[in-house]
């Protein structure tokens, strides 16, 4: 045994979602992982954002009883007239609050896991896999900050020929994905905007590494999912969406594209973590817009699906 | 097979709508006739036997009740005196009638409108059943034990005292082969063949002239059909409509002279059959069986020699569909509150394999999912057996079907139910030759007996409240049977289990009890001449299904709550005596206040959110769940049936989930319940997860359920799942549901049926959150629970449903 395969490899995770149907071929698992480089405005999973453990509070299943407040060593709630409100300036996420909630109004987001333990969830699913063709995606945030984690997980996985993908931004040393190649069928590859600055506006970081990455991903010949978002407001227009055509033809012609149309079911996630929420004003784009942007990539010779 | 969905034309599309439109609009009301004339041949017969009485009765409904054709009807036979009436079977029941005759027309729901005179008329005749109904016999002969522990509610046999049986698939592969006279002639064979110096002879006698002369009555019916078919054509100007009524005339003619030669011939000698047995007794759930099987030599011939298209399938299996849902049966409204709709669970099978082990699919197994995805309608309740043999086209065929929303067909997996009937006696053949009778129950079309299920209904969450109670039951004051101790007592997770056992037992001793007793009422005062006549072997052997004629008789009973049970014993294990969060007597008092005040709502929390639930592929509760079935599943096999010795295979109970809306009156009489149930609230469905509680998703609920001893419940393990319509928008979509289904099945499930969630439901949990907790909604590369989102995601989600669905 090497002596990497010993050292103790924790992974983040915010959920696991059995049934996903929508990320990768077959009947899937997606694991979330937490952490993320980028900070887009229309984020989701804003829960995925931050690499630390974060406790959120559901103030419908609150019974106001205080039990969390009594347990709590560190002041970090209190009760007040809108429920719990959390300091999260003081909490440290030991989750002691949440194993005295009867009512789990109190839900810590971001496990720590071994990949032992998150391959034994991957394996419950296994005959529906074998059935549809499906497997692991791992998603999140960006499942390439945990990079060591997805690896160990993925040869798992690998080892018991249960098919492997990663949903990535892009945002990720070369030599990341590098390792990643041996272990992962497919890539799920998230393509926003191809505006430098615009990209830098919305997501808080420039797409050079990322548009080289996909270079390269591309050159490996692994196959590639190509996903675009389309925000109204933001990356929804027209020159855009050429520019990310022409440059996905160049590198993969022909592969499948997904056009994931902006949705608000984050925001209540940003409420329950305290954080605000920018794209309030957005609204989803319309079924037409969709439809002609579907036409669009099509025409280009790619096989596209709304909603992946 | 090449086949291709025949585009209905014009005048077919025209005809559906019209006679759909028809029996929807019509009003409900109730029919006296039948009533008026069973009455007046019972008072003209009282010194004959039994079966005769019965027979000569059903001849005079079929020779005078009135009769009609649908003004653009391709088929013919009515159940009443007009469209959408309900007739009376006093011989059942009059007690209800009685008490509720001047409600029916105020009920809320199902209403039926009773004309002044027939009021009249039908309290004079309940007048003479009085002293006579099997409910008065059952009340009489039952033990009182048994009287009490219905009163409890451990154990329901209402519906088995007042109606008929049902609950079987007659011999339509026999009755198309040799046609109503050849059952006339093999029953008097088989009489002028006994010796009447032995046995029984005299017995058998009776019964084999009562089937010639309820079949006399059938031939009577179908001349009467003929002959106003024939007056109907002469008179009528149209010319298309005067070729339909000859047609009609004339095949009812064929079937007067012999067995059916054509397709349309045998669609109507089958409606004529179905429905004659369904105004010889009120029974639900009397069943097709596998119509494209039996039917298919018809089609082929037909198609052959080019006589008819597929196009005149389709339109011919609407107007047969149409008629199904026709069948009216009024019940009383303790019983119809819960049964929106008056389902009458007439079961269609479909697919699966032959009676060889091959692919059973065929052309017809097509058509007449077509057909039902036309009409829509309730009725039939469409079974698809799947077997890996099936092609692929057959599956995605039922997945499109699904995704109409109507909750069919119910898919149903071969791999298991074949092994199972294997295990409990049934030859190869017969088991490859399973039909679905009523919801998800298979037996053996043509050679099983009455009331294959449906027998009495046990509660297993009152079972364990009586074993947690020492015996007493909390909201009746009455104790049976002494337990050994309560819950504050028990010093250990296996005391608790041995209490649960020990009442089981008990009351398992008792429903079997119960049931004997109704059975013998049913078989001496409702013996079924025309059914004897198409079930095998009742002819050969001279006997009704219910004294033993039928070569299979082996019964199911609903088990309601079976995953409640488990729930609730997986929580007193993990939250008493694995962590010890709390004690038994505190428990136990939460459960007796129904989890009153702010400490009885903190353990009711803690009930529901730090125990686990079935549903969420959890070892620890799955185990627990699947070992409190076989608590019972071990004292029920003790037993045998009320046949046994007499001549059917089998003569047994098995296990069945099968409780229909029925879990939700059991709920009522249960007291709240360690899985944080509150009173009176209804219990799980089927062997379905408690409402809410399954968060995982389809797969982790798939493995749950294949955890339950699936190979043992041989009467049927029911799941319902919900699915949003955007997983099923694409190609890619239904597919993955054909991977679903298929999984399940290779993992051993029994059943399982979609329904699909509407922009209704969606609409409906935003006012009733409540009811919809377990309401999962899928959008791209996310999920989320419905009723924990806020109102304006909600109207997102329902916006772009409806998107979907356009």
């Amino acid at each position: 045994m090497k002596a990497t395969d010993t050292k103790a490899v924790i992974g983040r995770v915010f959920e696991i979602e059995r049934y996903a149907i929508n990320d990768g071929p077959g009947i899937r698992t997606l694991i979330f992982l937490k952490g993320c480089g980028l900070a887009c405005v229309w984020c989701s999973n804003p829960e995925s954002q931050s690499s630390h453990p974060q406790l959120v509070h559901y103030v419908k299943k609150c019974l106001r009883c205080e039990a969390c407040v009594s347990i709590c060593e560190r002041d970090a709630l209190s009760l007040e007239s809108g429920g719990i409100v959390i300091r999260r300036d003081r909490c440290d996420g030991c989750g002691a609050c949440v194993s005295v909630c009867n009512t789990g109004a109190l839900v810590l987001l971001g496990k720590s896991m071994t990949p032992e333990e998150a391959f034994s969830e991957v394996l419950k699913d296994e005959p529906f896999y074998r059935r549809s063709g499906g497997g692991v995606t791992f998603s999140g945030g960006e499942p390439l900050m945990q990079g060591e984690f997805v690896l160990r997980v993925a040869k798992l996985c690998k080892k018991h020929y249960i098919h492997t993908a990663i949903e990535t931004c892009g945002f990720a040393s070369w030599e990341t994905f590098e390792r990643l190649l041996p272990a992962i069928d497919l890539f799920l590859y998230d393509l926003k905007e191809m505006d430098p600055e615009r990209h830098n506006e919305y997501t808080g970081v420039d797409n050079d590494l990322i548009l080289e990455n996909f270079e390269r991903l591309a050159g490996t010949g692994k196959e590639i999912i190509v996903r675009v978002p389309v925000i109204p407001g933001h990356n929804d227009r027209d020159e855009n969406f050429e520019m990310i055509i022409d440059f996905i033809r160049r590198h993969v012609p022909g592969c499948r594209v997904d056009l994931l149309p902006y949705h608000r079911l984050g925001k209540p996630k940003y409420d329950r973590l305290g954080m605000p929420y920018i794209p309030d004003s957005t609204d989803p784009p319309s079924p037409s817009r969709m439809e002609s942007l579907k036409k669009e990539f099509a025409q280009a010779g790619f096989q596209v699906s709304i909603g992946g | 097979m090449d086949y291709k969905k025949p585009a209905l034309g014009a005048s077919a599309g025209r005809r559906v709508k019209t006679l759909k439109g028809e029996s929807l609009g019509a009003v409900q009301e109730v029919c006296i006739e039948r009533a008026r004339l069973l009455t007046e041949s019972y008072k003209a017969t009282e010194s004959e036997p039994m079966i005769l009485r019965r027979a000569k009765a059903l001849y005079r409904v079929l020779e005078k009740m009135s009769i009609f054709v649908r003004k653009e009807g391709l088929l013919v036979g009515n159940q009443a005196g007009r469209l959408r009436a309900a007739p009376i079977y006093p011989e059942y029941t009059i007690g209800w009638i009685v008490e509720e005759i001047d409600e029916l027309e105020k009920r809320p729901g199902d209403r039926f409108v009773v004309a002044p005179e027939v009021k009249e008329e039908l309290l004079d005749i309940c007048g003479w059943w009085k002293q006579r109904t099997v409910h008065e016999r059952c009340l009489k002969t039952l033990p009182d034990e048994v009287k009490r522990a219905y009163d409890i509610g451990v154990l329901s046999a209402r519906g088995n005292m007042t109606s008929g049986d049902g609950h079987i698939i007659l011999d339509f592969p026999k009755v198309l082969q040799v046609g109503v006279g050849g059952i006339i002639d093999e029953a008097r064979n088989a009489s002028d063949a006994l010796d009447m110096t032995v046995g029984d002879s005299v017995h058998k006698k009776e019964v084999l002239e009562s089937v010639v002369t309820a079949y006399g009555g059938v031939l009577f019916f179908i001349k009467r059909y003929m002959e106003l078919a024939g007056r109907l054509c002469e008179t009528e100007n149209e010319e298309r409509r005067e070729g339909e009524l000859g047609m009609i005339r004339d095949t009812c003619r064929a079937l007067l002279d012999g067995p059916p030669r054509s397709f349309r011939e045998a669609v109507q000698l089958v409606w004529f059959m179905h429905l004659i047995s369904q105004i010889e007794s009120n029974g639900h759930s009397m069943s097709l069986g596998r119509f494209d099987q039996y039917m298919y030599r018809f089609y082929k011939r037909d198609r052959e020699k080019g006589v008819l298209t597929d196009e005149d399938v389709v339109e011919l299996l609407a107007c047969l569909w149409i008629e199904l849902f026709g069948v009216i049966k009024i019940r009383p409204w303790s019983h119809t509150r819960f049964s929106g709709g008056g389902p009458t669970y007439q079961n269609l099978t479909l697919g699966g394999v032959t009676q060889e082990g091959e692919d059973a699919v065929n052309e017809l197994t097509l058509l007449c999912l077509d057909s039902v995805s036309l009409t829509g309608l309730p009725q039939p309740n469409v079974s698809a057996r799947v077997s890996p043999k099936n092609p692929r086209a057959y599956v995605q065929k039922c997945v499109e079907t699904i995704k109409l929303g109507f909750g069919m067909p119910a898919m149903h997996n071969d791999e298991l139910m074949i092994p199972s009937l294997l295990n409990r006696g049934v030859s190869l053949e017969d088991a490859n030759n399973y039909a679905i009778v009523g919801c998800i129950e298979p037996i053996i079309p043509g050679k099983h007996g009455y009331r294959a299920a449906g027998m009495s209904f046990t509660n297993f969450p009152k079972v364990l409240e009586l074993a947690l109670n020492d015996g007493k039951d909390p909201r009746t004051g009455i104790r049976l049977h002494r337990g050994t101790g309560d819950l504050s007592t028990f010093e250990s997770f296996d005391e608790v289990m041995s209490a649960f056992k020990d009442q089981m037992a008990y009351y398992v001793n008792l429903r079997i009890r119960g049931e004997h007793v109704i059975d013998r009422a049913i078989e001496c005062l409702v013996p079924d001449p025309f059914c004897t006549g198409l079930v095998f072997d009742c002819i050969g052997r001279g006997k009704t299904p219910k004294e033993g004629g039928a070569l299979y008789d082996m019964v199911t009973g609903p088990e309601t709550g079976v995953t409640n049970a488990g729930n609730a014993l997986a929580a007193i294990k993990k939250l008493v005596f694995d962590e010890r969060l709390i004690t038994g007597g505190k428990l136990l008092k939460a459960l007796e206040t129904d989890f009153e005040g702010a400490d009885g709502e903190q353990v009711r929390q803690m009930c529901l959110n730090r125990a686990p639930k079935f549903g969420n592929d959890d070892e620890y509760v799955d185990g627990i769940t699947s070992e409190t079935y076989m608590v019972f599943i071990r004292e029920l096999e003790k037993y045998k049936n009320a046949r046994y010795g007499r001549g059917p295979l089998g003569c047994i109970s098995y296990p069945c989930t099968a409780t229909i809306s029925g879990n939700v009156p059991s709920g009522f009489v249960v007291g709240a319940t360690p899985d944080g149930r509150k009173s009176g609230e209804p219990l799980a469905e089927g062997c379905s997860p408690y409402r809410g509680t399954d968060l995982l998703g389809p797969t982790a609920v798939i493995k749950s359920v294949s955890r339950m001893p699936n190979i043992l419940i041989t009467g049927g393990n029911l799941l319902n799942q919900k699915i949003s319509p955007s997983a099923l928008a694409s190609e890619e979509g239904m597919g993955k549901l054909e991977d679903l289904i298929r999984t399940f099945f290779d993992l051993k499930g029994w059943h399982v049926q979609f329904n699909i969630v509407s922009t209704e439901t969606l609409k409906e949990a935003q006012k009733k959150p409540e009811l919809y907790k377990d309401l999962v909604v899928r959008v791209a590369g996310y999920s989320a629970l419905f009723t924990m989102l806020e109102p304006a995601t909600q109207d997102d989600i329902i916006a772009r449903t409806v998107h979907t669905l356009s």
